[in-house]
C-alpha cells in the first residue's frame, strides 16, 4: 500500500474575509516523491505551501500529514512534526544578527543537539553549499544567492522528511541553482519528498520531474499517479 | 539568542531601575522604623519614670523638701509588688540626657530640672498603676507617673499606619513593574513576530520561546536591578549618616543589621524574578493565540 507524506481532501484557504485563495483542492503525495508546483502569480501556490509547513490551517476540507489530520493534531505535538518538514521561503526569512552558521544552526538548537555536533555538521552543510568562506558572515553582508544558500541550508540540516521550497533558485545563476538542485534530488534518493514551487521552466525541463499545476487557486495538474477521482479519497477513507 | 535588540532593550532596564530602586527605598525605611520600634520597645517595656517637680517658696526652689518628697516617694516605690528597683537619675545620667538639646556648657543647678525616678519592673509582673499612681497623689502633688507603653502604643499605631502604607506602596510597585514587562513583552512579541514564526516553523515548542524570553528579560532586568540597587545604596548610607548625627534623638536607634541588609538585598533579586516569570508567562499566552 503506497504510503502518502500528506493527503488533501477538498481543502479551502481563505485569509480573514478575504475569497478563497485555494478552492477544492485535493491530492496526495507519496513518500519520497519529487514534485514540482507551477502556477503563475497569484495562483495560490505559496498558499498551498504554507499549508505543507503548517504555517496555516485549512478553512475547510481536510489535510493529513505524515498520517496525522492537521485540524486534530494537539499544539504540544506540532513542532515534532515541523521537525520534520524543511522549508525554504521565498524571502529567506534569514536573522539578520546571526551569522551564517547560527542562521544555519537554527532547527538543530531548537531540537536540542548538542553543540559539539552542530559544530560538526554546519560548517559542513554550508561549505557544501559554497559559503565555506562565509561561516561567519551576516545575512545583510551577503548577496541574494548566498542568502538563498544559508535558507536551504537551514532547511536541510535536519535531515527532514518533507522538504518544502518557495522559488529556491530564485536569486541564483543557472550553475548555483543546479548545484543545489542537485542537493534536493540528493536529498530525496535518500527518502525526502520533495516540492518545490517554481517558475523557472528551464529548471523544470533540467530536472524533468513531475509536476503539480495551479491555476486560480484550483489544482489542474495532479501529482503523479493520482487522479481526482480517485477511489480512496472518494470513500472507506476516514481522515478524521 | 535568536532574537535581535528592540527598544524594549532600553526601556525594559530603565523601568526596572526605577521600581527597584523605590521598592529598595521603601523596603529600607520599612525595616528602619521596625528596628528602630523594636529597640524601644526592648528598652522601655519593663520601666517606668516618675518624675517629682521641685518645690518653689517665695520664687526659690526648696531643695531639701523636694529631696524629702523625692525620698518618700522612692519609699513607696521600692514597696509597691512587683517593682525591681528605683533610682533617682544622677547629675551626670541628667546631663547626659540633656546633652542633645542643651550641649555640654550649662550648669544642673541653674535649670529648674524635676528630679526623675526610673523605676524598672520584675519581668512579666503585674502592677497596679492606678492605685500606684493614687498613693503617689496622696504623697505628694508634685510627683507624677510617666507610663512608657502609652506612649509606646501610639508609636507602635504609627509605625503600623506607615507599615501599611509601606506595603501599599510595594504592592504598587510590583503591579507596575509586571503591567510594564508584559506591556514591553508584547511590544517584543509584535516587533519579534516574524522571528517567532520562524523559530515556530523551525520546530521549535512555546516552552523554547517562552525561555528565550524569560532569559532575555531576565538579564534586561538583572541590569537595571543592579543599577537600581546602586542607587539604593547610597541614599541609606546618607540617611544613616543623617541619623548617626541626631545623637540622642529617635532617629539614631534606626541601625540596619545584618538580617535588614538581608531582606533589602533580595528587593533586586525578586524585581528579576518578577520580571522574568511574567515574560515567560506572557509569551506563553500569546503563542497559544498563534498556530
Amino acid at each position: 500500500m503506497t504510503e502518502y507524506v500528506t493527503e488533501f481532501d477538498a481543502v479551502g484557504l481563505r485569509y480573514g474575509q478575504g475569497t478563497e485563495v485555494l478552492k477544492d483542492v485535493s491530492f496526495a503525495l507519496p513518500a519520497g516523491s519529487f514534485h514540482f508546483l507551477t502556477g503563475e502569480s497569484g495562483a495560490g501556490k505559496t498558499s498551498l505551501l504554507s499549508l505543507l509547513y503548517l504555517a496555516q490551517s485549512p478553512t475547510r476540507g481536510c489535510v493529513k500529514l505524515f498520517g496525522k489530520v492537521v485540524q486534530n493534531i494537539a499544539r504540544d505535538d506540532l513542532p515534532e512534526i515541523r521537525r520534520k518538514i524543511g522549508v525554504v521561503f521565498q524571502d529567506f526569512r534569514l536573522l539578520d544578527h546571526l551569522s551564517a552558521v547560527d542562521n544555519t544552526a537554527l532547527p538543530l538548537r531548537v531540537a536540542g543537539y548538542p553543540e559539539e555536533e552542530i559544530q560538526k555538521r554546519v560548517p559542513e552543510l554550508l561549505m557544501w553549499v559554497g559559503l565555506g568562506a562565509h561561516l561567519n558572515a551576516k545575512p545583510p553582508t551577503l548577496s541574494g544567492g548566498q542568502k538563498q544558500s544559508v535558507a536551504i541550508a537551514r532547511a536541510v540540516i535536519n535531515r527532514p522528511q518533507l522538504l518544502v521550497a518557495d522559488e529556491p533558485t530564485g536569486n541564483m545563476d543557472d550553475k548555483s541553482a543546479a548545484r543545489l538542485m542537485r542537493l534536493f534530488i540528493e536529498l530525496n534518493k535518500r527518502g525526502t519528498t520533495v516540492v518545490i514551487a517554481t517558475h523557472n521552466e528551464g529548471l523544470i525541463r533540467t530536472f524533468p520531474y513531475p509536476r503539480m499545476h495551479l491555476s486560480k487557486g484550483r489544482l489542474t495538474i495532479y501529482p503523479v499517479g493520482y487522479s481526482p477521482d480517485q477511489a480512496y479519497l472518494k470513500s472507506g477513507n476516514d481522515y478524521v | 539568542m535568536p532574537f535581535a535588540t528592540d527598544t524594549s532593550a532600553w526601556f525594559l532596564p530603565w523601568m526596572v531601575m526605577l521600581m527597584v530602586f523605590f521598592a529598595g527605598l521603601t523596603t529600607a525605611g520599612t525595616l528602619s522604623l521596625n528596628s528602630m520600634l523594636s529597640r524601644w520597645s526592648r528598652s522601655i517595656s519593663g520601666s517606668l519614670t516618675v518624675q517629682v517637680i521641685p518645690i518653689e517658696e517665695d520664687g526659690r526652689i526648696n531643695k531639701k523638701k523636694t529631696q524629702q518628697e523625692t525620698q518618700n516617694v522612692l519609699d513607696i516605690l521600692r514597696k509597691t509588688a512587683g517593682v525591681a528597683s528605683a533610682e533617682v537619675l544622677t547629675d551626670s545620667q541628667m546631663k547626659a540626657l540633656l546633652k542633645p538639646w542643651l550641649g555640654e556648657s550649662f550648669l544642673l543647678e541653674d535649670l529648674p530640672m524635676p528630679h526623675l525616678i526610673d523605676v524598672q519592673l520584675i519581668p512579666e509582673a503585674e502592677v497596679d498603676l492606678e492605685m500606684l499612681r493614687a498613693l503617689l497623689g496622696r504623697e505628694t502633688p508634685n510627683a507624677s507617673l510617666d507610663v512608657h507603653k502609652l506612649w509606646l502604643g501610639k508609636l507602635i499605631k504609627l509605625v503600623r499606619t506607615l507599615d501599611f502604607l509601606a506595603s501599599s506602596l510595594l504592592s504598587l510597585v510590583i503591579a507596575t513593574t509586571s503591567v510594564i514587562v508584559i506591556y514591553v513583552t508584547c511590544s517584543s512579541l509584535a516587533v519579534h513576530k516574524p522571528v517567532i514564526e520562524l523559530l515556530h516553523q523551525t520546530g521549535a515548542h512555546d516552552a523554547y520561546i517562552s525561555k528565550q524570553y524569560a532569559q532575555r528579560t531576565a538579564l534586561l532586568a538583572g541590569i537595571g536591578a543592579l543599577a537600581g540597587f546602586s542607587g539604593v545604596l547610597p541614599v541609606i548610607f546618607m540617611l544613616s549618616s543623617v541619623a548617626r548625627e541626631v545623637q540622642g534623638g529617635l532617629l539614631s536607634e534606626a541601625k540596619f543589621d545584618i538580617a535588614s541588609w538581608g531582606l533589602l538585598s533580595l528587593v533586586p533579586v525578586l524585581a528579576v524574578v518578577l520580571s522574568t516569570l511574567t515574560a515567560y508567562w506572557t509569551v506563553q499566552r500569546t503563542l497559544r493565540r498563534m498556530l
